[in-house]
């Protein structure tokens, strides 16, 4: 079988600068696979490239068996395939219940069904509390949350989250880390960015590593661990000679 | 947007509204009711992109002038009812619209809004130089042949009635698009055009029915001017100056509320610069001094628009009182 979501070759370029370059990737339906690589590798611009925001120079993107470049992200929603973005752009006026609304809009045209909806995704998301609340008054913390919440009121199968964990203190990575472990349950196929290594390194089945946006790694998070390139485009060259 | 218990409030106002012209005959303060309904319609029709949708539109002015060319020239020249003429310079308007805003809405921000001036800049001089057909820069003028086909009348509490039932037929489509899923997703552009992409929702496509929908209404209002005052020109009709004047009552009322718009009018057109005529020599100017004044007032007090502070404000004063009441 086709994997879920797969690239070959992809390559994305700001005038003379590879942001992306020659990226191949294959993710299975039901995996969590994670993504890593120091600031500016290219992690965000491969998203922006997998989601349709941005459109790759050279190179194929097939989801669930589909050439998908060229396709706009409001087309590739449609598909299942949906986007977080690092920073988080809620619909500040309007509240939290209208904002998953948007997000369940997709499959639902009727706003009473859309309204029910995204009270069920609130309540398996832990914010029915605030359903009346603007969300330009949440934290940064919420903020995230209601992020993941909307994509998953438009019921995709695969989810590209963009650092959800970053600026949350210990406890809030806690909260998040099992909202993405009942989504897994719940058959949703995650691709992550994150910072944060505890997290990738316990949620992750498999790790690409990007530097210098070239894929120099991929593997089991131990694998990832030990991996030369790996240690030595994170710490250094020195580190790896001491 | 908004919930079920709006029904109650909006169906009051309406009542309020129909009653307004029964309220005095005299013909100064029925032409303010006139207008007040007339304005209030444009600006609610303009609501729907700058308010709900968030494009920033100052070029509405080309879809008031192409509503007031088309039916007053149809009339002159085939004697063809300006209801029908109404209808025939709202589609005109509407597809203007399709194009131009297929050419714009991809603009973001400050380029969307200098598009649509451009635009309305480029019909103005159209009109004024395409004598043969505009008459030029002299105008138009309307025959008066009073007649209900002619939508002329001899009294001006007819035209207060007339321009209620375009107030409320926008009033009418804003409430539905504010109830279905077209309103929701119009916020969601206007809040974060990005994440709307991502979650599904077909930006331009939607933009575009919403100036669509914008301008057909706007142009609507173009021809009930015309039938109002009998005479149509350039400088006026297409001017930057009432495509400003459509967004300040909406700034002023509260952008994307549904009553927003007929209260900045309500409060604007007893001031506005093209009632200076009322005031007298005397006082020559002094009409700018309240416009300006009205204005620093809103924004210094008033951020959000007169519709969402009064709402507030009245929140505020409940939950003070019910403070109060239990001790």
């Amino acid at each position: 079988m086709a994997p879920l979501l797969e690239a070959r070759g992809v390559v994305k370029r700001f005038g003379g600068l590879f942001a992306v370059r020659d990226v191949d990737l294959a993710i299975e339906a039901g995996e969590i696979v994670g993504l890593i690589g120091p600031n500016g590798a290219g992690k965000t611009t491969l998203f922006a490239v997998l989601s349709g925001f941005l459109r790759p120079e050279d190179g194929e993107v097939r989801f669930d068996g589909r050439s998908v470049v060229g396709l706009a992200p409001e087309e590739l929603s449609r598909f299942g395939l949906c986007r977080t973005f690092q920073l988080v752009k809620p619909f500040g006026n309007m509240t939290v219940l209208q904002n998953v609304m948007v997000g369940a809009f997709l499959r639902l045209s009727s706003p009473s069904n859309a309204a029910r909806e995204a009270e069920r995704i609130l309540e398996f998301t832990g914010m029915t509390h605030l359903r009346d609340v603007l969300a330009k008054t949440l934290p940064v913390e919420l903020r995230k949350r209601l992020e993941v919440a909307r994509t998953l009121a438009t019921h995709p199968r695969l989810l590209l989250l963009d650092e959800v964990m970053a600026g949350l203190n210990p406890t809030e990575i806690k909260g998040m880390l099992d909202l993405l472990l009942t989504l897994h349950r719940e058959g949703i196929t995650l691709f992550i960015i994150e910072h944060v290594m505890a997290v990738i390194m316990s949620l992750c089945q498999r790790i690409l590593v990007l530097h210098h946006g070239e894929k120099i790694a991929e593997g089991s998070p131990g694998e990832i661990a030990r991996h030369p390139r790996v240690v030595q485009a994170y710490l250094g060259e020195e580190y790896l000679l001491a | 947007m908004m919930a079920m218990r709006d029904w109650g409030p909006r169906a009051a106002l309406v009542v309020v509204l129909a009653l307004v012209p029964l309220t005095t005959s005299n013909n100064y303060y029925m032409d303010i009711i006139v207008q007040v309904f007339m304005w209030g319609g444009a600006a609610t029709a303009w609501n729907i992109v700058g308010g709900y949708a968030g494009q920033f539109s100052l070029g509405h002015a080309a879809f008031f002038g192409i509503g007031a060319y088309t039916s007053s020239l149809l009339f002159i020249a085939f004697g063809l009812s300006p209801w029908i003429g109404m209808l025939a310079g709202g589609a005109l308007s509407a597809l203007f619209a399709l194009i131009i805003g297929y050419l714009s809405v991809r603009l973001r921000g400050p380029f969307f809004t200098l598009a649509t001036i451009a635009l309305a800049e480029v019909l103005q001089i159209l009109a004024i130089y395409w004598r043969g057909l505009t008459g030029g820069g002299s105008g138009l003028l309307v025959p008066f042949t009073p007649g209900v086909a002619a939508f002329m009348f001899e009294s001006k509490r007819t035209y207060a009635y007339v321009g209620l039932g375009f107030l409320l037929a926008t009033l009418a489509v804003v409430h539905l698009i504010e109830r279905s899923r077209v309103g929701y997703y119009l916020v969601a552009i206007r809040e974060e055009e990005d994440a709307a992409r991502a979650l599904g929702v077909r930006v331009l496509r939607l933009k575009l029915l919403a100036i669509v929908i914008s301008a057909f209404f706007t142009s609507l209002i173009g021809t009930f001017y015309a039938q109002y005052t009998l005479w149509v020109e350039p400088p006026y009709a297409f001017s930057l100056e009432l495509s400003i004047q459509f967004a300040l009552m909406v700034i002023i009322g509260g952008l994307g509320t549904w009553v927003g718009p007929l209260l900045g009018a309500a409060l604007i057109t007893p001031l506005n610069p093209f009632q200076r005529a009322w005031l007298g020599a005397a006082a020559s100017g002094l009409y700018l001094v309240f416009y300006g004044l009205v204005l620093v007032l809103v924004v210094l007090f008033m951020r959000q628009g007169i519709a969402v502070e009064t709402r507030l404000a009245f929140r505020r004063w409940v939950t003070l009182r019910r403070r109060l009441a239990s001790g």
